[in-house]
C-alpha cells in the first residue's frame, strides 16, 4: 500500500467503504471452535442430543462391554483387546445416531434450518469422541500392570479410537446412505477381531512391539484430522454436500 | 425476490428439468404437473437441498447458496415425505425445530401455541404422534415450515392426507400468508389452486410450458370445452375430459376445436358449450402421458 494511495482516500471514504465491505456480508473467519461453541450455546446441549436417548442406554451397555473385555482378559491379549475395544463407544453410539437420522425424513427439513443436521452431527462428533477417549484412557490404565505398561496401553488405545473416529466420520461426510455406517461399524469390527483369530499370537506380538511415540503420533495425527473433519462438517457448503 | 436464471438439473444422464427461468415475487405460486414432471426437483434445488447442473438460483440477486444460513433463515420448507418423532408431542417437536431454526426460545413458544392453533392441533398438542393420522402429521409439517415466520414458503404437495375441512382452512391460511411472502406449492389438486394461487406453472417434458393466472391459463380451453349425453358425439369430435353421472343419463365433458360438434349429434340429444376450469386444462394437457 502505497503512500500515496493513503493521502488520496478520505477518511469518510474509507469508512463508507468499509461499511458497504460489511454490508455485504463480508464476515471475520470463525474458527471451527468458535462455532462449535456459538452453535452450543445457541442450541443448547439438550438439542443437540434430541431424540438420542436410546443411544445413551446403549452406550451404557457398550462401557460395560468394554469393561469386561479389556479387565476380563489375559494379559497375553491385552493390546489385541485395547485395540479391539477402544473404538467401541464411538463407533457403535455415531454409527446408531446417524443411521437413525438418515432413515428418517426428517433429514432433508433438518438440512434446512439455521443449524443444519450436518453441523449438530459434527458437535455430536466432538462430544462422543471426548467421552471415548477419557473412557479408552481410563480402561487402560485400569487394565496395564505397572506405569510402563499404561504408557504403551494408553497410546495404543487412543491411536485405535481416533483412527476409528477419523475413517467414521469421514464415511459419514462422503456418504449419504443410512447404511453406510452400518456397514462402516461392521467392517471395521470384522478386521479388528479377525487380525488376531487369523494371526494368532503373531498379532499381539506385533502391537505390544510398536513404540510408544509411534502410538502417540498416530493418535495425534487422526485426532486433528477428525477436528479437520469436523471443522469441514460445522461449515460445510455446496462443494461439500452429498447429492441426494 | 427469488428467481432462476436457465437452470438444469440432470440426475446421472437423465435430465429432470431444462432452462428453466423463473421469478417469483411474493404471491402464490402452483406448480401443476403430473408424477415425475420434476415439482420435487425443482422444490429441491430451491431448498439447497440439490443443487442446478447448470443456470444459478438467485435470492435478491444473491446465490441461495452463498447465502447459507442468512438463506435458510427466511425459507420455510415442508418435504413431500415428511418424516416425524413418533414418541413427541407436536409441541415438543415444533419447540426443538424452532430450536435447530435458532428461533428465540420466547418467541418459539408463543408462536408454536398460536400455530397449533392455526393448524387446528391444539387439542392434542401435547399427544405424543404416534397416534396421528397421516392428515394431523401433515398439518404438524405445515406448522414446523411457518415456525420462522418464512419470507419464502416453498411446500410439496401440502395438502396430501387432508380432509376436506382442512383443505379448505389450509387454503384460507395459504391466502392469508401470501400478502407480504413467497408462496411455492405443488400439488396434483386442481381445486387447491383454483381459489388461492395467483400463478399457475406447468410443468412436461422437462420445460415451463405454463406461468400464469389461473383465468389466463384457464382462457386455453375457452370456447373449446363441451359437455353432452351423447357419448358418440364426444368420442367423434374431440379429447373426452370427464365422465358424471347425472339423473340417470352420463354426461361426457369433452374438449373440442369443431366449433360445432352439435352438427354430429344424433337426433334428440343435447351438445352444449361449458366454462373451462383447470382439471380441463390439465387434462388436456397432460392427454398423452402415463
Ligand atoms: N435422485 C434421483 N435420481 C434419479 N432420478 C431421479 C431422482 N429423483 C427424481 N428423479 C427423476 O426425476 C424425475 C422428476 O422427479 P420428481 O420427484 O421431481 O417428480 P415430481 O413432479 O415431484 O413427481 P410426484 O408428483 O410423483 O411427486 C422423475 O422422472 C424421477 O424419476
Ligand atoms: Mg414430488
Amino acid at each position: 500500500m502505497s503512500e500515496n494511495w493513503q493521502l488520496g482516500v478520505e477518511p469518510e471514504v474509507k469508512d463508507r467503504a468499509i461499511a458497504h465491505i460489511l454490508d455485504e456480508g463480508l464476515v471475520h473467519p470463525v474458527s471451527a471452535w468458535e462455532r462449535a461453541r456459538t452453535i452450543q450455546r445457541e442450541l443448547g446441549t439438550k438439542n443437540i442430543f434430541f431424540d438420542t436417548a436410546w443411544s445413551l442406554i446403549f452406550s451404557g451397555v457398550m462401557v460395560v462391554a468394554m469393561i469386561v473385555i479389556t479387565l476380563g482378559v489375559p494379559a497375553a491379549w491385552r493390546h489385541t483387546a485395547t485395540v479391539a475395544c477402544a473404538p467401541l463407544l464411538f463407533t457403535v453410539i455415531l454409527a446408531g445416531t446417524e443411521m437413525l437420522e438418515r432413515a428418517t425424513a426428517m433429514y432433508d427439513l433438518k438440512q434446512t434450518a439455521h443449524f443444519t443436521i450436518r453441523q449438530v452431527t459434527a458437535l455430536r462428533v466432538m462430544a462422543y469422541s471426548l467421552v471415548a477417549a477419557v473412557v479408552t484412557a481410563l480402561l487402560a490404565s485400569l487394565s496395564a500392570t505397572g506405569a510402563a505398561e499404561v504408557l504403551t496401553l494408553v497410546p495404543l488405545g487412543l491411536a485405535a479410537l481416533f483412527g476409528c473416529a477419523l475413517a467414521e466420520v469421514s464415511t459419514l461426510r462422503f456418504t449419504r446412505s443410512p447404511w453406510a455406517m452400518a456397514v462402516f461399524t461392521v467392517v471395521w469390527m470384522a478386521v479388528w477381531i479377525g487380525a488376531p483369530v487369523r494371526f494368532g499370537e503373531a498379532w499381539e506380538a506385533c502391537l505390544a512391539s510398536l513404540n510408544t511415540a509411534l502410538t502417540s503420533g498416530i493418535a495425534i495425527i487422526c485426532a486433528v484430522a477428525l477436528v479437520w473433519q469436523c471443522a469441514a462438517l460445522l461449515k460445510e457448503s455446496r462443494t461439500h454436500v452429498i447429492p441426494a | 425476490m427469488l428467481s432462476l436464471h436457465n437452470v438444469t438439473k440432470n440426475y446421472g444422464t437423465f435430465e429432470a428439468l431444462r432452462n428453466v427461468t423463473l421469478d417469483f415475487t411474493p404471491g402464490v405460486y402452483a406448480l401443476l404437473a403430473p408424477n415425475g414432471a420434476g415439482k420435487t426437483t425443482l422444490i429441491k434445488m430451491l431448498a439447497t437441498l440439490i443443487f442446478p447442473t447448470r443456470g444459478e438460483i438467485l435470492w435478491n440477486g444473491d446465490d441461495i447458496v452463498a447465502l447459507g444460513a442468512a438463506y435458510r433463515d427466511i425459507l420455510g420448507y415442508l418435504p413431500q415425505d415428511f418424516g416425524y418423532y413418533k414418541n413427541h408431542s407436536p409441541r415438543q417437536f415444533l419447540l426443538y425445530l424452532a430450536a435447530i431454526k435458532a428461533v428465540g426460545r420466547e418467541t418459539a413458544k408463543r408462536r408454536v401455541g398460536e400455530l397449533l392453533e392455526t393448524v387446528g392441533l391444539a387439542d392434542v398438542a401435547d399427544k405424543k404422534m404416534r397416534a396421528f393420522s397421516g392428515g394431523m402429521v401433515q398439518r404438524v409439517g405445515i406448522a414446523q415450515a411457518l415456525l420462522n415466520e418464512p419470507q419464502l414458503l416453498i411446500l410439496d404437495e401440502p395438502t396430501a392426507g387432508l380432509d376436506p375441512k382442512e383443505r379448505v382452512r389450509f387454503r384460507n391460511l395459504i391466502s392469508t400468508l401470501s400478502k407480504d411472502r413467497i408462496v411455492i406449492l405443488s400439488t396434483h389438486i386442481v381445486s387447491d389452486i383454483e381459489t388461492v394461487a395467483n400463478h399457475v406453472i406447468m410443468v412436461q417434458d422437462r420445460h415451463i410450458i405454463a406461468n400464469a393466472a389461473p383465468a389466463q391459463i384457464v382462457s386455453l380451453l375457452e370456447g373449446r370445452v363441451w359437455e353432452t349425453d351423447d357419448m358418440a358425439v364426444a368420442g367423434k369430435s374431440g379429447l373426452v375430459l370427464t365422465e358424471r353421472q347425472e339423473n340417470g343419463a352420463t354426461i361426457t365433458r369433452f374438449v373440442s376445436d369443431s366449433t360445432a360438434p352439435q352438427m354430429v349429434s344424433a337426433p334428440g340429444r343435447r351438445v352444449w358449450p361449458v366454462a373451462p376450469n383447470l382439471e380441463d386444462v390439465f387434462l388436456h394437457t397432460y392427454r398423452d402421458e402415463a
